[in-house]
């Protein structure tokens, strides 16, 4: 079975280590997976334009490989809005919007964020963002956000949950039960079985493998949905197919 | 020898997370896993009607002898009662340890309800499996107090520290020697390494959580970290029954 690796973040990390662009192509072959979204990592130096500019190249260098999406601060206001209409606009335009709530530190439902949701929902793009994370993107915050921009598809990461009592797991469940904008993204999700559950619940057409490389192991987080007991059909989608429909890849390309 | 220190079976009606002793040991063999210790989701005593937990479990482990050890789920809010009730388990049920959820009961785990039960756990040279994760009762400078408050007990750290906390979990077992951290759930292979490093592997103890999550992935994240011949062995079974075999039922 080959994938698509919805989440995978490359470059230098202000955290730490980092994925280079040759190192991921060697997990991708080793583990058959056809193509990744690339988005940056929060930059060591705080600067994510550059970031952007060389995700964009890369994608466009590699389309059969890469996919890339634009990262932005929405604390950077004017400056995240001029960045995110210029990444998603245009010859090579990135394909998605992504947010990370807990690394640039502000609440998925702060008004802060819609200025930049509207740019892609004017583009017609998806957003990925990282959810579950304590006080910023909870479930309900997540929820409250997609509720404001019903025609934007979310990609909502590590199933809207981090938390290892799952306690979390109803309010997730929730969020994907009443928004049909949403995407349930696997990476590092606690319990299979809430993917399988939801798989019954939403279907496997709202559910794709994201790694979150380098954070995550990209092989552990690949057989997290390729030994999920479900059909051989609801792995190929959560593997690969939802993630085609999104990027508007077909199987020949 | 592949031993799950970590499993779970529930038969309460309406409970969300229904799991019959069935379908843990099919995700068992689907792992290549000889045994496993299960316990429920819910703690004893309770009020739950006709449904007695600690029969559950009971009764699974004479269906499935050659397969599953029981755990029991306490809640040491219930004083005396849960004292006895853990007695009962290990000395007239075949129970093998205790298992405490903090964040379950909001209990401080170095109260002296707990500190009494662990140390009735450790009377036996029974282990006690904690939940060490993100949430408040059960972070591991909290599971700290306890272990420094009971030395004679042994203490588990289920999840080893969840998605946050690992780092402080390997710091604790490293100033008490009567830690040991166990693997289910935590979502990093490198993390596993990290402690088998600072703390060698006779101090790592493989579980899965199952059978929400999956046995066969979690067989996997140990072997993604890296491990190899005798520490491989020891983490994945060896030292959870060398824990067990210390057990003195009077």
């Amino acid at each position: 079975m080959s994938a698509i690796d919805f989440h995978v973040h490359v470059g230098a990390s202000l955290y730490g280590g980092g994925l280079g662009v040759a190192e991921l192509l060697r997990r991708m072959e080793r583990l058959e997976i056809e193509r990744a979204v690339v988005i940056a990592p929060k930059p060591p130096g705080y600067c994510l334009e550059p970031e952007n500019r060389r995700l964009r190249e890369l994608a466009e260098a590699r389309p059969d490989r890469f996919v890339a999406f634009c990262r932005v601060d929405p604390w950077q206001r004017e400056r995240a809005v001029a960045e995110a209409a210029s990444c998603l606009a245009g010859a090579g335009a990135m394909a998605g919007l992504f947010l990370h709530p807990w690394e640039e530190g502000f609440a998925a439902n702060d008004p802060v964020v819609d200025p930049v949701v509207e740019v892609a929902r004017r583009a017609r793009k998806p957003v990925m963002i990282a959810g579950g994370h304590a006080r910023v993107s909870l479930a309900p915050q997540v929820a409250d956000l997609v509720g404001r921009f019903p025609d934007v598809t979310f990609v909502v990461t590590s199933g809207g949950q981090i938390n290892i009592s799952g306690v979390a797991l109803g309010e997730a469940r929730r969020l994907f039960l009443e928004h049909p904008n949403t995407v349930l993204e696997t990476s590092g999700i606690y319990r299979l079985d809430f993917i399988e559950d939801m798989a019954g619940e939403i279907g496997a057409s709202r559910i794709v493998f994201g790694s979150d490389a380098p954070r995550f192991d990209q092989e552990l987080e690949l057989r997290r949905v390729q030994w999920a007991h479900r059909s051989d059909e609801d792995r190929e989608a959560f593997a690969r197919g939802t993630a085609r429909r999104l990027l508007g890849v077909d199987s020949s390309q | 020898m592949i031993v799950d220190a970590h499993a779970h079976i529930e038969g309460l009606p309406g409970c969300s997370w229904l799991d019959p002793p069935e379908l843990m040991v099919g995700l068992l063999d689907e792992a290549g896993i000889e045994r496993a210790i299960v316990m429920t989701y819910v703690d004893a005593p309770g009020d739950f009607g006709a449904y007695d937990p600690i029969e559950y479990v009971a009764a699974a482990c004479r269906k499935f002898p050659a397969r599953l050890w029981g755990f029991a789920r306490l809640d040491p809010g219930r004083g005396a009662a849960a004292r006895e009730l853990l007695a009962r388990c290990v000395g007239e049920l075949g129970f093998k340890g205790l298992k405490l959820h903090p964040f379950g009961y909001r209990l401080s785990p170095d109260g002296p309800e707990t500190v009494e039960l662990v140390r009735v756990a450790a009377s036996y040279k029974a282990p006690v499996l904690l939940h060490c994760g993100d949430e408040d009762y059960t972070r591991p400078l909290e599971l700290l107090r306890l272990a420094k408050a009971c030395p004679e007990a042994t203490l588990v750290f289920g999840h080893m520290g969840g998605y946050f906390h690992v780092r402080d979990a390997i710091a604790v077992a490293r100033e008490c020697p009567n830690v040991f951290l166990e693997t289910s759930g935590m979502p990093y292979p490198e993390r596993i390494a990290e402690a088998v490093k600072e703390l060698g592997p006779e101090r790592v103890i493989f579980a899965s959580d199952g059978p929400g999550c999956d046995p066969r992935l979690e067989v996997l994240k140990v072997e993604r970290a890296g491990l190899t011949g005798s520490a491989l062995d020891r983490v994945l079974g060896e030292n959870i029954l060398e824990l067990l075999e210390k057990l003195s039922p009077r």
